[in-house]
């Protein structure tokens, strides 16, 4: 028998791997590019400029190689393929985030560093000691790798949020901040829906629990209103998903809870940064989009104003997250005035803020996943004459903006891992750059999530049709949901 | 450029490629000249001068000493040795040089911060083995600038080795005809090297991290912990090795293996005649036979032994670990030599191998913890005294989610699985084209998924 030989198969291969590389590259040439990747919920990065003095010094080609790789043909399908891969060989945590138990998705909890934590709490405490006339709460809502830790997989190594929890809320404390604890509701209830299964956030049921628990240390009298529960979308996928491409074609159901129609007031929003009010916390067409937590107050915005012909002439400022995006509309029956600040993207003075609006109480509202992380509170809350001086920093020269987008935005990324994704896109944001050179900081090409993108849309956002200066009393929920059953019928399930 | 990179195999190889095999006769050597200038200047550009200086001077001076008068030859030599090291040296070792003459005399020498220039160990190693062999009259020096050129920038294995010798590559300088079965086998060495460091090492990468990372770890935590990198490094290292000659292959040069099944070993002496096996011949051609090997008195061999031992660990990184993990295996070997020797004969060869697999576990530690109290502390975690306690819940958690990839490579760091491919090829070419497909998708989407990671050898 004549010997066979191998020479076929390396004249196959080879013709093959030419011709692979070839096409790939061709069909990526060709291919338009995407400004926007829904999967990943991030602005992709666009064709960076020739720009010679920038290649010398070695710091333009990583955006090319970015570039090359954000843009790649059939990206969506190839992260799919990874994380598939990874389920194979066992793996439970990708991108920070755990593959749990009954569909769940968890964000890992990072761990502060003491520096961090300190600062932290040393700029609450400071504003509370300047501020004692001031009635000042904290919530700080322990995330679902916490609440649900049962639902972990097996050996799963989290860090505790419990001990850094009570740190805080001991030191809070001493200098007049109530503190109201959400983990004993969560935890009675967390048998329940109360965080979405593929995102980061909890649900408006949890806030709903998190509203009833709230209520005695806030001063709400909670029987005012009756609530029912509404499914919006049964196809919300959150940012857990993409971030860890784990059951990336998993769907799930979103729920607002509104108040019966008799008892409900009328609010006016007004989102201050790009001056726009509507009569609704809820912004629908959200929901066509990817991002559909963005839904709850069209996302998060550096200065919202809420007005609410209570009796009650309470004025109410909040440090806020994402979180309380879903939580807010509880709230809005109970005071008259509610200031959603957003430190991320605030930089305006909150000294004066506090005096113009007459603010009365404070609420910092946060998750602890970004709670932890956070450095711009700190900042917003110095408010003497060091915000301006970062507000200079960050209102560089347009013709700087890329670089200083640039610089600034790797500094932070060693601590961003947490969902909110927190510096990166403060810089970004104020930099007038949105829109075109927000990718900069997103070297590492998939760690983004849902806020950045939210706040980058916002500002394309067509609210002609939404914004009637003489809005109708009716909500413009115009949903073909039926209304006609209550939460606890709903919920008897679970 | 990293060779794992989408940016690396689908954007620079397809048009270089092209133009490289469109292009005819000599004009490959320029294209390939300047391709290599393009890979190594991309995102460092200010250090390709030096690459440049290092083909120039070596080059003038291989041809200076063929025809330099006798008795300068050896000042030349040793001239043109010294203004290479000196340029390592400067690079690579200038601020650990200060830190440590600092530490010991307890003062601060302030040194700027040089960050240094990618493949700068390998480059300058493969010139000063020209320049040796052409001071030796092993070769003749190399007439040609641009075939110089090519033998001491060509990006395939400029970066990180392996450390090519030009004696070794004469004959194809002259001539390197390529072929299209000569690209498959490239592509073939390519894609599993591809395989190898981004579906492997990347993935072991992790696990190694997250554990040496902890606080603290039970016993057997550490010991999963130093075995991931233990497959780490060699599937990082062979793979890029492998990507090396696979692209060496395409151009239409052979390369000489780089690593031979290194954990089939059954001692230490044998683990490295077949780990990085350009840099041990390198060390025993020009340093280790010069100083007279093994043919002199006891007491000089065993200095002997140490000096190459002490000067190939510091070659791998300018860090008083990098010193004692190569002392480390320099006295392994002397003890090989003079004590164990017959012992280890008489043993099984399961025994014999689990013996090396240990000195080399315990060498890893020395390797991948920077600084003495975490190898201490890693060590001492390894064998008990550190550790938490036996094992526990992350011992479970790191053993459930590591097991597969642990026992992919286990198989895949011994021969078997590559002679059955091999027979594949011949027989099912389909199914053999198939495997190197998902290969190639599986490492594709790896790469997406990481948009970046980098060599772990890059820097040495």
């Amino acid at each position: 028998m004549a010997k066979r030989s191998n020479k076929p198969f390396f004249n196959k291969l080879g013709t093959f791997f030419f011709a692979v590389i070839l096409i790939v590259f061709l069909i990526n040439l060709i291919l338009p590019d995407r400004s926007f990747s829904d999967k990943e919920n991030r602005v992709l990065s666009s064709f960076p400029a020739v720009n010679l003095a920038q290649m010398a010094s070695g710091r333009q080609e990583p955006k090319y190689e970015t570039y090359v790789n954000d843009q790649f043909f059939l990206r969506d399908f190839w992260i799919t393929l990874k994380a598939g891969a990874d389920r194979l060989m066992g793996k439970v945590e990708n991108n920070g985030v755990w593959l749990c138990k009954d569909g769940y998705l968890m964000e890992n909890f990072t761990a502060p560093t003491p520096d961090r934590l300190e600062a932290n709490i040393a700029a609450i405490d400071a504003f509370s000691d300047r501020h004692p006339e001031l009635s000042k709460s904290m919530i700080i809502v322990p995330n679902a790798v916490n609440i649900m830790s049962s639902r972990l997989p097996a050996g799963a190594l989290t860090v505790d949020q419990n001990s850094y929890l009570d740190e805080v809320k001991n030191s809070v404390k001493e200098h007049g901040v109530s503190f109201i604890d959400l983990r004993e509701t969560l935890s009675n209830h967390s048998l329940e829906r109360i965080y979405y299964k593929t995102d980061h956030h909890w649900t408006t049921l949890g806030a709903y629990y998190g509203y009833l628990a709230s209520a005695d240390q806030l001063g709400l009298d909670t029987s005012i209103l009756t609530y029912d529960q509404l499914p919006v979308s049964d196809s919300f996928q959150g940012t857990l998903s993409a971030k860890s491409g784990f059951r990336s074609g998993e769907k799930e159901e979103m729920y607002v809870f509104l108040p019966r129609n008799d008892t409900a007031p009328e609010y006016v929003v007004n989102y201050v940064d790009d001056r726009t009010r509507v009569a609704s916390f809820y912004q629908t067409d959200r929901l066509e989009t990817r991002d559909k937590y963005a839904m709850f107050l069209n996302g998060n915005h550096a200065q919202v104003k809420i007005n609410t012909p209570t009796a009650d002439d309470r004025t109410l400022l909040i440090f806020k997250d994402s979180y309380a995006n879903c939580f807010v509309p509880f709230l809005g029956p109970h005071y008259r005035n509610i200031i959603l600040i957003d430190p991320r993207y605030y930089y305006g003075n909150i000294e004066e803020l506090i005096a113009a609006e007459g603010v009365s109480e404070i609420l910092y509202l946060y998750n602890a996943n970004t709670f932890f992380l956070d450095t711009s509170l700190e900042l917003t809350l110095a408010a003497s004459g060091e915000e301006s001086a970062i507000t200079d920093a960050a209102e560089s020269t347009p013709a700087d903006g890329a670089a200083a987008a640039d610089t600034t935005a790797t500094e932070p990324s060693t601590s961003d891992t947490a969902a909110e994704g927190t510096s990166t896109e403060t810089t970004e944001g104020s930099t007038g750059t949105e829109g075109t050179e927000t990718t900069e900081g997103s070297t590492e090409s998939y760690d983004s999530s849902s806020d950045d993108a939210g706040y980058d849309e916002s500002y394309d956002y067509d609210y002609d049709s939404s914004y009637d200066e003489s809005y109708d009393e009716s909500y413009d929920y115009d949903l073909d949901y039926d209304y006609d059953y209550s939460y606890e019928e709903d919920y008897s399930g679970y | 450029m990293v060779f794992s990179s989408i940016f690396f195999i689908f954007c620079f190889l397809p048009i270089f490629m092209l133009i490289y095999y469109l292009v005819p006769g000599k004009g490959k050597d320029i294209v390939l000249i300047i391709g290599s200038l393009l890979f190594y200047a991309w995102g460092e550009p200010k250090y390709v001068i030096l690459l440049i200086f290092s083909a120039v001077f070596n080059y003038f001076m291989g041809l200076e000493l063929n025809d330099c008068p006798e008795e300068s030859r050896r000042l030349n030599m040793v001239f043109t040795v010294v203004v290479n090291l000196f340029i390592l040296g400067f690079f690579k070792y200038y601020a650990f040089l200060l830190d440590s003459i600092g530490s010991v005399f307890r003062i601060t020498l302030s040194h700027p911060e040089l960050s240094l220039p990618i493949g700068i160990s390998f480059y300058t190693f493969k010139n000063l083995s020209y320049i040796l062999d052409v001071y030796n009259d092993k070769i003749d020096p190399e007439p040609n600038f641009l075939t110089f050129c090519v033998y001491s920038m060509m990006f395939p294995h400029m970066a990180a080795g392996p450390i090519v010798r030009y004696a070794d590559i004469e004959h194809q300088l002259v001539r390197h005809p390529v072929s299209i079965p000569k690209f498959g086998v490239g592509a073939e060495y390519f894609i599993k090297g591809l395989a190898k460091k981004v579906i492997l090492a990347d993935n072991l990468a992790v696990i190694y991290a997250a554990i040496s990372s902890r606080g603290s770890n039970a016993v057997l935590t550490a010991w999963i912990g130093i075995f991931a990198y233990t497959m780490q490094i060699y599937f990082d290292f062979s793979g890029y090795s492998d990507m090396a000659i696979g692209l060496g292959k395409m151009l239409g040069f052979d390369f000489l293996k780089n690593f031979d099944y290194p954990y089939l070993s059954e001692n230490v002496a044998e683990f490295w005649r077949r780990w990085h096996i350009s840099l041990g011949s390198w060390f025993r051609d020009y340093i280790y036979i010069p100083l007279g090997g093994n043919r002199v008195s006891v007491p000089k061999h065993i200095r002997n032994i140490l000096v190459v031992w002490a000067l190939t660990g510091l070659w791998h990184g300018a860090s008083w670990n990098f010193v004692l993990w190569g002392v480390y295996y320099g006295l392994l070997l002397l003890l090989e030599k003079f004590v164990l020797g017959n012992v280890l004969d008489s043993l099984p060869v399961f025994v014999r191998r689990i013996y090396t697999m240990f000195c080399v576990m315990i060498g890893w530690v020395f390797f991948s913890q920077t600084s003495f109290p975490g190898i201490a502390k890693y060590l001492g975690t390894m064998f008990g005294p550190a550790a938490s306690g036996f094992a526990d819940t992350a011992t479970f958690y790191y053993f459930r989610t590591g097991i597969v990839l642990f026992v992919i490579c286990i198989i895949a760091c011994r021969p078997n699985l590559q002679n059955q491919f091999r027979k594949l090829m011949k027989r099912n070419m389909a199914v053999a084209i198939a495997i190197d497909v998902i290969l190639l998708a599986l490492a594709t989407a790896f790469m997406v998924y990481n948009s970046y990671s980098p060599f772990l050898y890059q820097q040495f």
